[in-house]
């Protein structure tokens, strides 16, 4: 995926500002909006998009067949996720405490809220911050369905996880830092079944997890 | 081979024969047991609770590994120790194979019920370890019972329904009763919906409704979106029936993705009043 030559995309963990102020929800928007704004962005320098997004993209919308992704920003950072999930795993299985122990403080607070079976509304809350970014308890409520008053008890209740966006207040987003991503996906792997990493990983084969 | 004497049988290797199955079976609820106090022991001074949060690959590995543990047990018990205590005690031999084939028969002819759902237990555990038709963890369908396999045990094999109902299958019965399993050991699996509209929808509102399940499947956060999703369309007396083919990411989940999609699907069609037909 990052052998030499022109990429259409920069894969990126944050959520960076689209042109034109546009969003790429899942729900709604799929491809067309990703291709619209490559074929509006500069000649040259590639737009940059989310890696979980991408992850999305690559197997519902088939994109790495026709845009060519840069993931060399993104490498260090999903081998450190994938090492903090596989501490994770070992932890859960063997009972063995991960070294760092802000992962540990982590993943216990928010273990509680969103792994009971009886929390879909917290699963779904995270899966759609994963794959459609900064979003307002309004968006949350017309994607999922969720009482508005609901979901800001759901992002009180996930703060370890989720964090207001620096340039508006009303909109919220996953925190960026590795264990907060560790302990989200881990989560959404065991309660939803979903696996973005491993789409990433079969990308570029660069993040062995472990059995 | 000369049958011995009552008295012939009372030797050394038969005793340990028949200690070394009796101690073999109680070295592994020992070995068994002292694990999982270590390792709740383990997990309980890091602050987790007793439920195990592992990916379903995960867990059916170290299923197996037990499993695969309790047939060498058993095994090495039951039929490699008498071999090897023969070739030492060569002139015992007689009563070890005598004790040996005494076992068999009893466990063939004279068995009560109990040892006999026992080992026809034993050995669908086996066979389930060998061929793997379900596992533990996968949704199936046997004796007209639908839910998640919570333990396959040498008397039976227990299913959580999805009222929350605990039912209990022979083991043995198993060897000859037909079983549907949703997912095979997978954590994802496939759901089929349809979705009926009536024959005097508009060329450009079916579309629309194509176009918006595939976005309600898409968007919602029980798919799996690593695997292919399908929708076509046929013809039923009184419908035009729209058919999707899409898999939840984990099989647990597969009532609530049904939701999800029908929930959308049926909010479009309210919007649009899109004509619906019922299903036959």
């Amino acid at each position: 995926m990052s052998d030499t030559g022109h990429y259409d995309i920069t894969l990126v963990i944050d959520w960076p500002t689209l042109a034109n102020g546009e969003s790429l929800r899942r729900n709604t928007t799929g491809f067309g909006t990703i291709k619209n704004l490559i074929a509006a962005s500069r000649d040259n320098e590639p737009l940059e998009i989310n890696a979980f997004l991408y992850a999305f993209l690559v197997s519902a919308k088939n994109i790495n067949l026709f845009l060519k992704a840069n993931d060399e920003r993104t490498k260090a950072p999903i081998q450190a996720i994938c090492d903090k999930m596989n501490a994770i795993a070992r932890l859960e299985r063997e009972g063995t405490k991960p070294e760092d122990d802000s992962l540990l403080r982590t993943y216990k607070r928010t273990r509680l809220i969103a792994a009971r079976p009886n929390t879909r509304d917290e699963q779904r809350t995270l899966a759609t911050l994963l794959f459609s970014g900064p979003s307002t308890p309004e968006q949350i409520e017309a994607d999922l369905g969720i009482d508005k008053n609901l979901v800001e008890r759901i992002f009180r209740a996930l703060s370890p996880l989720i964090e207001q966006t620096e340039a508006d207040s009303n909109r919220f987003v996953l925190r960026s830092d590795h264990n907060s991503l560790a302990v989200t996906l881990y989560l959404l792997q065991y309660t939803l079944g979903l696996e973005p990493v491993r789409v990433l990983q079969s990308q570029n084969h660069h993040c062995p997890t472990e059995e | 081979m000369s049958l011995p004497e009552p008295q012939e049988l009372l030797t050394l290797p038969v005793g340990l024969y028949l200690g070394g199955v009796i101690f073999g079976q109680a070295a592994l609820i020992w070995y068994r047991n002292n694990q999982d106090k270590k390792l709740q022991s383990r997990r309980s001074e890091a602050g987790l609770d007793e439920q195990i949060l592992v990916d379903h690959s995960v867990k059916l590995e170290m299923l197996r590994r037990k499993a695969i543990l309790e047939t060498i047990i058993l095994l090495g018990t039951v039929v490699i120790l008498p071999i090897i205590l023969a070739n030492i005690f060569t002139t015992e031999a007689n009563a070890l194979g005598t004790i040996f084939l005494a076992l068999l028969l009893w466990v063939l002819i004279s068995a009560t019920d109990i040892a006999k759902a026992f080992l026809g237990g034993i050995a669908f555990r086996a066979f389930v370890g060998i061929r793997r038709p379900f596992q533990v963890g996968d949704r199936i369908t046997v004796s007209g019972y639908s839910g998640k396999v919570e333990d396959i045990g040498p008397f039976f094999v227990r299913i959580n329904t999805i009222d929350d109902d605990l039912v209990s299958i022979p083991t043995a019965s198993l060897w000859t009763a037909p079983i549907v399993s949703a997912n095979a050991g997978s954590k994802a699996s496939l759901c089929v919906m349809t979705f009926h509209l009536d024959h005097s929808v508009k060329a450009k509102d079916r579309k629309a409704a194509e176009d918006q399940i595939w976005n309600a499947i898409q968007s919602s956060a029980y798919w799996d979106f690593e695997k292919p999703m399908q929708i076509y369309l046929d013809q039923e007396r009184g419908a035009i029936v729209l058919t999707a083919r899409a898999y939840v990411a984990s099989t647990y989940n597969e009532a609530l993705f049904k939701s999800d999609v029908y929930q959308a699907f049926l909010d479009f069609a309210d919007e649009n009043a899109l004509p619906l037909a019922a299903a036959e």
